[in-house]
C-alpha cells in the first residue's frame, strides 16, 4: 500500500506543475532573473504564490 | 565626484564582454526583452572577451527647421536626432561558439562532433542581452552596462598565422526599457 502512495507523488516531484504568470511589477526578481511589468513566465507553484502574495505576479493559470 | 582616472579610455578599453542571448534560460525564466538576467548569471559560459578599442558610432538624423525673421535675414536650425545608438567593440583574440555561429552562419550554437549546414542563417545577429563591465586597473569594477541589444560581427578578422580580433557591432535595442541599467561603483581615490 505505502508503494501504491509513494509512485504519484515521486511522478509529481519529477514534473513540478508550472504556473502560468504575469508579471505586475518591473523590477521584479526571481533567481537570477530581472522581469519587467508585462513578462510572462512560468514558475513553480510554491514560488508563484509567494510572488502573487506580494502582488508582484498575476496567476494567469496552469 | 570625479573619477580617480579621468580617461574614457579606462572605462570602456580593458572593459569585459559578456552576452547572454534572448531564449537561454536563466533560473528557469526565458530571457527576453522583459526578462534580463541579473549580474550573477553572466558566466564564464557567456563571455565574449576583452575590449581592446571601442568606438561609439551613433546613427543620426537631421532634422532642420529654417525660418525668416521679424528684423530680416533668415535663420536655420538643425536638429541631431539619435535614432540609433551603438557601439563598435573590438575585442581580443577570444573563441567563442557565438563567434562560430554567427561567422559560419549557423541556425544554432555549434555542437562538438556534430555537422551543421553552413551558411543557412538569413539573421546573421543575435538579440540578447549585453554586459559591459568595465575594469580599473586594479581590477575594480568602476560600472557595469547591461542593456538589450543586437549583436553581429562587423568584422570577421582574416584566418590566418596572427591573433585575431573580431569586430562586434552593439546596437542598443530601446526594447528593455527599465532593465536598461548602468550602474557606476565608487573608484578608489
Amino acid at each position: 500500500m505505502a508503494k501504491d502512495t509513494a509512485t504519484p507523488e515521486a511522478a509529481a516531484a519529477a514534473e513540478p506543475i508550472l504556473f502560468n504568470c504575469t508579471v505586475l511589477v518591473t523590477g521584479t526578481t526571481y533567481g537570477l532573473a530581472e522581469l519587467a511589468a508585462g513578462a510572462k513566465v512560468r514558475l513553480p507553484e510554491a514560488d508563484a504564490k509567494a510572488l502573487e502574495s506580494l502582488g508582484k505576479v498575476r496567476i494567469d493559470g496552469v | 565626484m570625479a573619477y580617480a582616472f579621468g580617461s574614457l579610455k579606462e572605462r570602456l578599453v580593458g572593459a569585459t564582454l559578456h552576452f547572454i542571448p534572448d531564449g537561454a534560460v536563466v533560473s528557469t525564466v526565458t530571457m527576453s526583452a522583459s526578462a534580463a538576467p541579473a549580474d550573477a548569471a553572466f558566466t564564464a559560459d557567456y563571455r565574449l572577451g576583452h575590449v581592446s578599442n571601442a568606438k561609439y558610432n551613433p546613427k543620426t538624423k537631421d532634422r532642420t527647421r529654417e525660418w525668416a525673421l521679424d528684423t530680416g535675414g533668415y535663420k536655420e536650425r538643425t536638429q541631431k536626432v539619435v535614432v540609433e545608438d551603438a557601439y563598435e567593440v573590438t575585442v581580443k583574440d577570444f573563441a567563442t561558439k557565438l563567434f562560430d555561429q554567427l561567422a559560419f552562419g549557423l541556425d544554432t550554437a555549434p555542437v562538438d562532433n556534430t555537422a551543421q549546414q553552413a551558411f543557412k542563417a538569413a539573421d546573421r545577429y543575435k538579440d540578447g542581452w549585453i554586459r559591459i563591465a568595465m575594469i580599473e586597473e586594479d581590477g575594480t569594477v568602476s560600472g557595469v552596462l547591461r542593456i538589450h541589444v543586437r549583436l553581429e560581427l562587423a568584422t570577421v578578422p582574416e584566418i590566418k598565422n596572427e591573433d585575431g580580433s573580431p569586430v562586434w557591432r552593439i546596437v542598443h535595442l530601446a526594447d528593455g526599457g527599465a532593465l536598461d541599467l548602468y550602474t557606476p561603483y565608487p573608484t578608489p581615490a
